[in-house]
């Protein structure tokens, strides 16, 4: 090859090379501001309608707080772990302003809240798409970070024996990124409990297991009607056979009444999955 | 006279036209739009995969692109300098 060809070549390949760079950049510039932007949504739309229950620290070497009123909670009948949870008929407070967060988007059902994470986010199902708000934030625009949302296949009154709630694994923190929080053993330690508050009442889930898992589609490969299996599920939580990392509470008690809550985000790897599970020992009406 | 049997035939079919037996066809060339009478249920789309849906972050993409990228350019830039001095 002539000189004067090949340095037309090269300089074809800096002129392309350059504009992916361009291109590339622009594109990441773009995801982060879109990232940004609905982070800053997400927190004022918190500090609206559910001022009460914060946004803790992004940092997991932080104060960890053990939530002082839940550590008084009365074990339900059945052990603090079945059935409706040590249902109580005294309402409590309900730290959501669903009517507002409603008004934005009906589709908005719950809220999640876990103590020092930037957990503090409304809980979405689509009447449209399952997976409508992988990619669309609480108001329905598209939005790479999406929103926390559950499957039609889940009911939404929480009553489900497994409702499994997505959420994205964000660079910045934001959405479910603060679930690997829980790998840290310390702070799977000090953290014990997961609200959800909907419209009526309060649930309060204590975290069972923290662990990594595999892209497997939970409530499509699982029937958890049939108890053998759902009992599989729940030996499963207690000892995970396929996890090279996980966090385990060993002392909660789970049966067949129990109701799992298992929050799915991605791995930093990008491929497998990080399940966070609790299981519902409180629920309480609120006013 | 002409008029009147026009006029009479026309009443005729419109009477016949109202019992439901005598109505007009759907393969009559007079189109008739059937109404939906049938409520739409809001069914949402399933997600029937077996995978869990995506939900890493996807800068990974982006990130090693942008690397690809600059390594790319160096490296013309490189062999461009050195066949410039040559």
């Amino acid at each position: 090859m002539s000189t004067k060809k090949k340095k037309t070549v090269l300089i074809s390949l800096i002129i392309v090379f350059g504009i992916t760079l361009v291109l590339a950049v622009t594109y990441l510039v773009l995801l982060k501001g879109c990232a940004f932007s609905n982070k800053k949504y997400i927190q004022n739309l918190q500090s609206s309608v559910a001022p009460d229950l914060p946004m803790g620290t992004t940092n997991p070497d932080g104060v960890y707080v053990v939530e002082p009123d839940v550590e008084t909670y009365p074990q339900g009948d059945s052990g603090g772990n079945g059935g409706n949870g040590g249902y109580t008929q005294q309402p409590v407070e309900n730290k959501v302003d669903f009517a507002t967060l409603q008004q934005q988007n009906p589709e908005a059902y719950s809220w999640i809240y876990i103590p020092d994470t930037q957990i503090s986010l409304p809980v979405m199902q689509s009447a449209e798409d399952d997976n409508f708000y992988l990619d669309h934030d609480v108001n329905k625009n598209y939005s790479f970070p999406g929103a926390i949302y559950s499957q039609s296949m889940n009911k939404k009154d929480y009553s489900d024996r497994v409702t499994v709630l997505y959420g994205h694994n964000m660079a910045n923190g934001s959405m479910f990124a603060n679930l690997h929080y829980f790998s840290d053993r310390n702070f799977f330690d000090t953290h014990k409990y997961i609200y959800i508050y909907t419209p009526t009442r309060k649930l309060t889930y204590e975290v069972v297991v923290a662990q990594d898992y595999d892209d497997k589609h939970i409530l499509n490969s699982y029937d958890f009607n049939d108890d053998k299996v759902f009992q599989e599920w729940l030996d499963n939580a207690k000892n995970p056979q396929y996890s090279l990392t996980y966090n385990v509470r060993d002392e909660v008690r789970l049966d067949l009444n129990s109701k799992m809550l298992v929050l799915s985000t991605c791995q930093n790897n990008n491929i497998g999955r990080y399940i966070v599970q609790g299981v519902l020992i409180k629920d309480e009406p609120t006013q | 006279m002409k008029k009147i049997v026009t006029i009479v035939i026309a009443v005729m079919i419109m009477a016949f036209s109202t019992v439901s037996a005598y109505a007009i066809s759907e393969t009559s060339p007079v189109a008739t739009t059937v109404p939906e009478t049938q409520a739409t249920t809001n069914v949402p789309t399933p997600d029937n995969g077996n995978k869990s849906p995506k939900t890493g972050s996807n800068d990974i993409l982006v990130y090693s692109l942008i690397a690809l990228s600059v390594i790319g350019c160096g490296a013309a830039s490189v062999a461009l300098v050195k066949t410039a001095k040559k």
